[in-house]
C-alpha cells in the first residue's frame, strides 16, 4: 500500500543515475539477507533498474523522488516502486517484437518487457499524484 | 565497490576479435562499454566473439550495447558469437529473442572451434 509504514527495506532515492548504485545495493542486500537464488536476485535487480532508468530518462517534468520497497512473505517477493513524476503507465506498453532480424531490431523497449516476463504480476496505479508500480516474483 | 566495476578488453586469436567483459553491463556502465568499443567498431567485421563469462548482471541498457555488436556483424553478413553466459544472464538473453540473432556457445573453446569451421566454409 502506498500509505505503508517505512521499514528497513524501503529506500528513498533522487531520480538521478548516481542513485542507481543505492537502489541496486538495496536489492542486492535484500537478496543476500533472504538467501535469494541468483536468478531471483537478478530478475528483481533488473526490474528495479529498468523502472528507475525510465523515471530518470523519461519523466517530464522530472520526478522529485523515487521510493522503492521490497518485502517477502510466503515465498513471494513483493516490490512497490513509486515516483512523483508525470503520469506514465509502463504496463500499458505493447510488447516489443523479439522475432525481428538484427537490422530491424529497435535499440530500446526491452526493459519493461523483461519485467512482464520475469514477474508473476506487474500492475500500475496513479495515486495521489504518484506513479505506483507493484510487482511480485514467486521464488523457486 | 562491485557496482561501478566494468572492464572491457579486446583479445585477438589469430585475426578473430574476442570482446571480454568483466562486471556489470547496466545503465551506468553501458556508455563506457560503448565508448571503449567505438574505435574497434570503426573497422567493419563480420565476426566478433563476446565473452560474457565474467558478467554477473545485464539489463536492457547492456543488451542494447550487445545489439550494437549484433548489428555491426550483421552489416557485413556475419553474426556475433556469444559465449559463457551464466543462467541468469541467459534468461534475459532468451527473453530478448537474441538467440535468433547470435550464435550461442557454452564456452570459449566451443566458440573458437565453431568460428574456425565457419571461416573455412566462408
Amino acid at each position: 500500500m502506498v500509505g505503508m509504514q517505512l521499514n528497513p527495506a524501503t529506500i528513498r532515492l533522487q531520480p538521478a543515475l548516481d542513485d542507481l548504485v543505492r537502489l541496486v545495493d538495496a536489492v542486492e542486500s535484500f537478496a543476500a539477507e533472504h538467501g535469494l537464488r541468483p536468478a531471483d536476485a537478478h530478475a528483481l535487480t533488473l526490474a528495479a533498474e529498468e523502472l528507475f532508468a525510465n523515471t530518470v530518462k523519461h519523466s517530464q517534468p522530472p520526478a522529485g523522488y523515487v521510493e522503492f520497497t521490497l518485502g517477502l512473505a510466503d515465498g513471494v517477493v513483493t516490490a512497490v516502486y513509486i515516483d512523483d513524476g508525470a503520469p506514465f503507465d509502463p504496463t500499458a506498453r505493447a510488447a516489443p517484437d523479439t522475432t525481428l532480424p538484427a537490422e530491424l531490431r529497435p535499440i530500446g523497449g526491452l526493459g519493461i518487457y523483461f519485467i512482464q516476463r520475469t514477474m508473476q504480476s506487474f500492475a500500475y496505479e496513479r495515486l495521489d499524484g504518484r506513479n505506483v508500480l507493484r510487482f511480485t516474483r514467486k521464488l523457486a | 565497490m562491485f557496482f561501478a566495476a566494468m572492464n572491457v578488453a579486446i583479445e585477438y586469436v589469430n585475426d578473430l576479435p574476442i570482446v571480454i567483459v568483466n562486471g556489470r553491463l547496466d545503465t551506468v556502465t553501458a556508455p563506457a562499454f560503448d565508448a571503449h568499443l567505438g574505435p574497434f567498431l570503426a573497422t567493419p567485421r563480420p565476426r566478433i566473439l563476446l565473452d560474457l563469462s565474467q558478467v554477473g548482471y545485464i539489463s536492457s541498457a547492456g543488451l542494447r550495447s550487445v545489439l550494437q555488436l549484433v548489428k555491426h556483424t550483421a552489416a557485413k553478413g556475419g553474426r556475433l558469437g556469444l559465449f559463457g553466459a551464466q543462467p541468469a544472464i541467459m534468461e534475459v538473453i532468451e527473453i530478448s529473442g537474441f538467440p535468433t540473432l547470435v550464435d550461442l556457445y557454452p564456452d570459449r573453446e566451443a566458440a573458437l572451434a565453431a568460428s574456425k569451421v565457419e571461416s573455412k566454409g566462408a
